[in-house]
């Protein structure tokens, strides 16, 4: 991605001249891929949300919740969804109706989709076939090595574990050496063998100047495997940029606990009085403290009991959900 | 062109010139295999040998004269183009893309600089010459043991030539209402029984929107050439009509296509 630095890193999406939805609004020159004011609702359902980005080489992450509208973010830019509203270009051409782009782009659909009876290889060259390749047998053999997959190439899909199907599915998405390819949740599935060499592929083929977006919604995968990263949270972008950035934020947003202690009330009463407290709540015998100083609280919260007396049964973090570190950077 | 990935990004280097042939042969060739490689290829295979295996009993029980024709009526009419036939056209017409793009296996086929009309033309003749292959020769055969009417061979390729036209405009229309709804297998099905098997027989004013009608039209104008039949469609209205179908379901389904939106799915 190329984080535009006359655009702010964080709210809502912002693109040079087009604020949210009023305003002249043009594609960036030279852009590979380039969302600008998207939208798309189903009914009244709103997928997603007025989004606006640009990606340049290396791996960037889409981020997100479940449900959040990360593939129908990268469905839009595959072709496969009409936005309601705003362009997805690809090289600057919207890749709605636009088959053309397909030349330059892979996709790596979430979904089995590979029909179990062909082999591996024979689902390769199928898409070397297609992509009318003046080689596609070699072409098709060198996708198989650069996944991994030549020793199981004859073998059929159907009995491809999870990791070699996922594996194959890159394969044929990018046997035509595409300079940009998107991949919706390439983890899912896979044990942390596999995980570790699909990075080491993505991160390879980042190197040599491709443009690649994967969605996910574990933060883990994003923060070894990304450069840059889209949050994205019920179909709006809550932050963009660098990811060493959005996870300070991310550490440093407020915390609460709920504490079973000997003495609920003295324990509050002690808690109050300390600076990285700024919330002290009694309800129904339990006790939930927010603090907006994680490490400054873990180191008090021992000394400011025994000062008071007070045993610790219990302590709790309250909202270390996806969800709710996704929610904050949201209300930012 | 150079290794895909050791090189970098070369989007178009080398490619060939666009070549629609090899395209659409390859997407026939693997929507056949996709056809023909399941199990219920054979059941269907062997409910187009159905009607033979009835054809050769009645032969071998002998019967004649009026019971006689009601017995190849109900195999060639009720048996062959009321059921088996339009049941065939379904599963092909149905299976040959609209199921693949329900399961998610022709999103690789979307995702290709491949315009969309090629890739409904190529799975449509194999969706209609699978259905034909299977319906004509049945119905040649079971046409020519029980000769309906007294036709001899006439009446077999009347038969033969009928079925083909009806599987054909058949299995075009369910492809194209494969594309339009994903509940295509169990509307046809609807269509099949209520439509062709009860309201087409019982009204005339619809004759000319039942393939059913077309099929035994065109069968009839060979088996029996100059006879004109009060309750048939006239032949050459039946072909024009089917020749309308055929196209205008074609061009559903190209539209359709070309603007496919994926499944909201679960992201």
């Amino acid at each position: 991605m190329s984080p535009r630095t006359d655009a702010p890193l964080w709210g809502p999406a912002t693109v040079a001249g087009a604020g949210s939805g009023r305003g002249p609004r043009e594609l960036t020159p030279g852009a590979a891929v380039e969302l600008l004011g998207v939208s798309r609702w189903y009914g009244n359902v709103v997928a997603v949300n007025d989004i606006s980005f640009t990606l340049g080489t290396g791996v960037t992450g889409l981020l997100g919740p479940n449900g959040a509208g990360k593939s129908t973010i990268l469905h839009m830019l595959a072709g496969l969804l009409q936005p309601s509203d705003g362009v997805v270009a690809i090289h600057g051409t919207p890749s709605w109706r636009n088959p053309a782009v397909y030349r330059d782009l892979g996709l790596v659909p979430e979904r089995e989709s590979v029909h179990s009876f062909l082999t591996g290889f024979e689902f390769t060259l199928l898409n070397a076939r297609l992509q009318r390749l003046p080689d596609p047998d070699a072409a098709a053999r060198r996708a198989i090595a650069t996944v991994g997959l030549t020793d199981a190439a004859d073998r059929a899909v159907g009995t491809y574990s999870k990791g070699m199907r996922q594996r194959v599915k890159i394969a044929g998405a990018l046997v035509h050496d595409p300079s940009i390819l998107l991949l919706d949740e390439p983890f899912n599935g896979m044990d942390p063998r596999q995980r570790l060499q699909m990075m080491e592929l993505l991160g390879k083929m980042a190197d040599e100047g491709r443009v690649i977006l994967f969605s996910s919604h574990i933060l883990e995968e994003v923060e070894r495997l990304a450069q840059d990263v889209l949050v994205i949270v019920s179909g709006r972008l809550a932050a963009s940029g660098d990811f060493r950035e959005i996870r300070r934020l991310m550490t440093d947003r407020p915390h609460t606990f709920t504490i079973h202690s000997s003495d609920d009330r003295r324990l509050a009463a002690s808690l109050v009085g300390h600076p990285s407290v700024y919330g002290v709540q009694l309800d129904g015998g339990r006790l939930a403290v927010r603090t907006s100083d994680y490490a400054g609280f873990a180191r008090a919260l021992p000394a400011l009991a025994r000062a008071c007396a007070v045993s610790i049964l219990e302590l709790r973090p309250t909202d270390e959900d996806l969800e709710s570190v996704f929610g904050y950077l949201v209300q930012r | 062109m150079s290794d895909p990935v050791a090189n970098g990004p070369g989007p178009t280097a080398g490619r060939g010139p666009a070549r629609s042939g090899p395209v659409i042969v390859t997407i026939a060739a693997l929507t056949a295999r996709s056809l023909l490689g399941r199990r219920r290829s054979l059941l269907l295979a062997l409910l187009a040998l159905l009607p033979v295996a009835i054809a050769i009993l009645v032969q071998l029980s002998g019967r004649a004269g009026t019971g006689r024709l009601e017995v190849s009526t109900a195999i060639m009419d009720r048996l062959i183009v009321a059921t088996i036939l339009p049941i065939i056209a379904l599963v092909f017409g149905t299976a040959a893309l609209g199921a693949e793009l329900e399961d998610g296996t022709a999103v690789f086929l979307l995702v290709k600089p491949i315009d969309r009309w090629r890739i409904v033309v190529a799975k449509l003749i194999v969706a209609v010459g699978l259905s034909v292959a299977l319906v004509a020769p049945a119905s040649f055969i079971a046409g020519a043991i029980l000769a309906p009417g007294g036709t001899g061979l006439a009446g077999a390729v009347g038969a033969a030539v009928g079925t083909a036209v009806g599987a054909t405009v058949y299995a075009t229309v369910f492809f194209a209402l494969s594309l339009v709804t994903g509940r295509a297998l169990a509307i046809g099905l609807v269509y099949i029984l209520v439509w062709e098997g009860v309201l087409a027989g019982l009204l005339e004013g619809i004759r000319t929107l039942s393939i059913r009608q077309y099929t035994l039209a065109i069968s009839a104008a060979i088996a029996h050439p100059g006879v004109t039949d009060p309750a048939l469609l006239d032949a050459r209205t039946a072909l024009a009509l089917a020749a309308i179908a055929v196209i205008g379901a074609t061009v559903i389904a190209i539209r359709r296509l070309a603007a496919f939106e994926i499944g909201q799915g679960d992201d």
